[in-house]
């Protein structure tokens, strides 16, 4: 082959494509539809409330903030967050680790029940637990004779949230958990180390970026569901009004600051987020 | 402009727009990213076009996770609730929605009325997971006969 | 430490993966669990290991009954496929994993397991490598680093999955020798699961062969070769030409040779070495045809055609060393003489 030993043409080299290569103006095209897209559906919403929020200056942003009706639902929302996280946070592992360790009977359909949350409206996820424990509920009579509060207090909205959170760390960790197999799990173990053993030095340290991720999803949305809780809280202000129902009912009073600096919190969130889960899959990538 | 988006359906759909992207993007990205360019590569060599390749390479392949994206997506929109009340106005007969028709049953403490729109929106959500679970066995069934 | 299996049966479902398998390994030996893919020699390995339940049976090292014990109350060595090293832990901390996760009563000092991590690193001859990660180790390192990992519990035997499976050709004989040394050196009772049958003869001291579930024969490599017990062994175990007397002209194959009035069974197989090619008539020779050859290296391997007066050309393939080929000075088409030296029948 004497031609591949004669030197090669550098602009013929450039100017050729390679075989896998769109023509230019598709790549363009289609970036620009995807940009535009989530500019217009994602971008601006998001830049709205950050505008509306200080349309009045900072003073009136900050008054909105330090009212007491926003400091309590900011207060509501952190406690919903912390207990509801760790324990989804758990069963998320425990599930996952089930569902790819173990062969069992009906595992497909324990699969199935995990994407439930993800597929029931939220407004019916909170209304099955109105059905439940509400005052004409199935425990309604007990709960009142015992005295004890869930619907329309702090409990309700809590076991709605872990309803609707439930998802998130055992989907992010399943598809990684079979992928991952069982050798690294069985080599441990045939070298003497007890399950738990097991878990924490091997499997643990395998999956903590997509854990973490899991549970970054899981907060994000545990401090933003809006419809579950809506319906379980009964607005009732400084009491059952986490962040985003106060957003709903400060909006509703026409009190458009301190509905967009409640909304502007919740932007916050999304943003860090966000940034804290492109670091995570960052330090995954470059593990 | 002439063009109101607030308290119509065209706000509805923008507001589930907004909801729903992220399911099928994130169910496609995957499959996308693992997809074998080898795959493409021989398409190329076997003198199909860019178009052809995609056609009749690259979606077919993308194509199961489209469905459970669009499924994953549909179950959203249809359950949506917190966004839509915000910018539908909720005119009835106009931009009412039907998780925010159980809301007002509940609230005017028709329990039977809400539990019999939320029943019928369960048995839609279980039918779309059927669906979608039917669908993963599928894809799962076929790629294992290749 | 001896192994002894009695009697081990396993089930998938409706598959019977093992079926009534009995098993005698003494102390010292290397044995090689040799059969075709899924004819269940992983299975009865991770058997052995605890990796998996039996059905029945029970499996018993040095005269201890494991059969009810876990996988880490075993103290067995196991060598993965794919090696399983922890990806997140350098090559020092994956060899002293067995001994940091010892109860603490047990557990050496971080001297001792230092100590120890390094002369099994350098029994491997990887002991440079210890800092480094196994994503940035070749597929022979790993190997080595793996069985460095499993030996560093000193366990009672050691369990080796395919270990040479995913290896490069070249890479896979130096490993091959360099296993045998080591079980040289150390005289743990190992036992590796293969499909490649060269693989096998090589390293192993012995050997069993598996089909379907249950041993069809089990012995010393020469033992196996020499004498194979039936014919899925011999044809297994190395080339083989098979004569069927109903398919087969018995005119040819008594000038050959091969027809004896002792020989039991219908069915004849015969090795390409015990093929003797000859251009000049003589007693008990069958004339063939020489159609092509290839060469092995010091082998050449010849494709003949069997010239019958029934007129069927079935295919016949000799081996004969390369300088004894050349002096036959044979080009395609020649006319040649066969004669076969003996064969192993089977009904």
């Amino acid at each position: 082959m004497h031609t591949a030993a004669q030197p090669l043409n550098k602009d013929k080299v450039v100017t050729q494509q390679h075989a896998l290569q769109d023509p230019i103006w598709v790549r363009w095209g289609l970036i620009a539809i995807a940009i535009s897209f989530i500019s217009l559906f994602i971008c601006v919403p998001l830049g709205l409330v950050i505008f509306q929020a200080f349309s009045k200056g900072l003073q009136a942003y900050w008054s909105a903030l330090s009212n007491t009706d926003t400091l309590s639902a900011i207060k509501l929302t952190l406690l919903v967050a912390v207990i509801t996280v760790p324990l989804n946070t758990l069963f998320g592992v425990v599930s996952a680790w089930a569902i790819t360790r173990f062969e069992f009977k009906g595992k497909s359909f324990l699969t199935t029940l995990i994407d439930i949350p993800f597929s029931v409206s939220p407004v019916i996820s909170g209304f099955i637990f109105v059905l439940l424990f509400g005052a004409e509920g199935w425990f309604g009579k007990i709960l009142v004779e015992h005295d004890i509060k869930i619907i329309f207090a702090a409990p309700g909205i809590i076991l709605a949230t872990l309803f609707i959170t439930f998802p998130f760390v055992a989907r992010q960790l399943i598809p990684l958990m079979q992928e991952m197999g069982n050798q690294e799990e069985e080599a441990a173990l045939s070298l003497g180390a007890s399950g738990w053993k097991t878990f924490f030095s091997v499997t643990l340290p395998n999956i903590k970026w997509a854990l973490l991720y899991g549970v970054l999803l899981c907060n994000a949305r545990a401090m933003g569901e809006f419809g579950a809780v809506s319906v379980v809280s009964g607005h009732i202000r400084g009491m059952t009004n986490t962040l985003p129902l106060h957003v709903e009912v400060s909006y509703n009073d026409y009190d458009v600051v301190s509905a967009f600096a409640s909304a502007s919190i919740l932007a916050a969130l999304a943003i860090v987020t966000l940034i804290l889960k492109t670091a995570l899959e960052w330090k995954q990538a470059n593990r | 402009m002439g063009l109101q988006v607030a308290f119509k359906p065209l706000g509805i759909v923008i507001a589930l727009i907004f909801i729903s992207i992220p399911f099928v993007v994130r169910t496609v990205e995957p499959v996308l990213l693992e997809f074998e360019t080898s795959m493409e590569e021989a398409g190329a060599s076997l003198g199909a076009t860019r178009l052809q390749i995609f056609t009749r390479i690259i979606f077919p392949n993308v194509f199961p996770a489209l469905l459970t994206g669009f499924a994953l997506a549909f179950a959203r929109g249809v359950g949506e609730y917190g966004s839509v009340i915000f910018i539908a106005g909720n005119i009835p007969y106009v931009s009412e929605i039907v998780p925010l028709l159980i809301v007002i049953k509940l609230e005017q403490y028709d329990i039977e009325g809400a539990t019999a729109i939320a029943l019928t929106m369960l048995v839609i959500s279980f039918l779309l997971l059927f669906l979608i679970n039917l669908l993963q066995l599928w894809v799962r069934k076929r790629s294992g006969q290749l | 430490m001896s192994i002894l299996l009695s009697d081990i049966s396993k089930n998938f479902g409706t598959f019977a993966a093992l079926n009534h398998i009995n098993l005698d390994v003494p102390e010292g030996e290397l044995v090689a669990l040799l059969g075709p893919s899924g004819c269940g020699k992983t299975t009865l390995l991770r058997i052995i290991a605890g990796l998996e339940h039996t059905d029945k049976g029970r499996v018993i090292i040095n005269g201890q009954d494991k059969t009810e014990q876990t996988v880490s109350q075993r103290g067995i060595g196991f060598v993965f496929q794919h090696y399983a090293l922890f990806r997140h832990m350098t090559v020092f901390e994956n060899v002293a994993f067995g001994l940091r996760v010892k109860p603490r009563k047990d557990r050496p000092s971080n001297d001792v397991i230092a100590k120890k991590v390094h002369s099994l690193l350098e029994l491997v001859q990887l002991d440079w490598l210890h800092n480094r990660y196994p994503d940035q180790l070749s597929g022979g390192q790993r190997q080595r680093i793996a069985l460095a990992r499993a030996l560093a519990v000193e366990p009672s035997v050691l369990l080796l999955d395919e270990p040479f499976g995913a290896l490069d050709a070249s890479v896979r004989k130096d490993l091959r020798q360099w296993l045998r040394n080591l079980h040289h050196e150390l005289h743990v009772t190992s036992i590796f699961v293969t499909h490649d049958q060269e693989e096998a003869m090589e390293v192993a001291s012995r050997v069993v062969v598996l089909n379907h579930g249950q041993i069809e024969q089990q012995g010393s490599p020469s033992d196996i070769y020499d004498h194979p017990a039936n014919a899925f062994v011999s044809k297994f175990i190395g080339q083989t030409n098979i004569f069927d007397l109903d398919e087969h002209d018995n005119d040819w194959l008594q000038t050959a040779g091969l027809l004896q009035p002792s020989q039991q069974g219908k069915i004849a197989h015969v090795r390409p070495h015990d093929i003797i090619i000859k251009k000049t008539d003589n007693h008990h020779t069958a004339p063939a045809t020489l159609k092509d050859w290839q060469h092995l290296g010091a082998l050449i391997r010849i494709e003949l055609v069997k010239n019958e007066s029934n007129g069927s050309d079935a295919p016949v393939f000799a081996e004969m060393p390369n300088d004894q080929f050349k002096q036959l000075e044979l080009t395609k088409g020649d006319k040649v003489k066969l004669k076969i030296r003996q064969a192993h029948w089977f009904h």
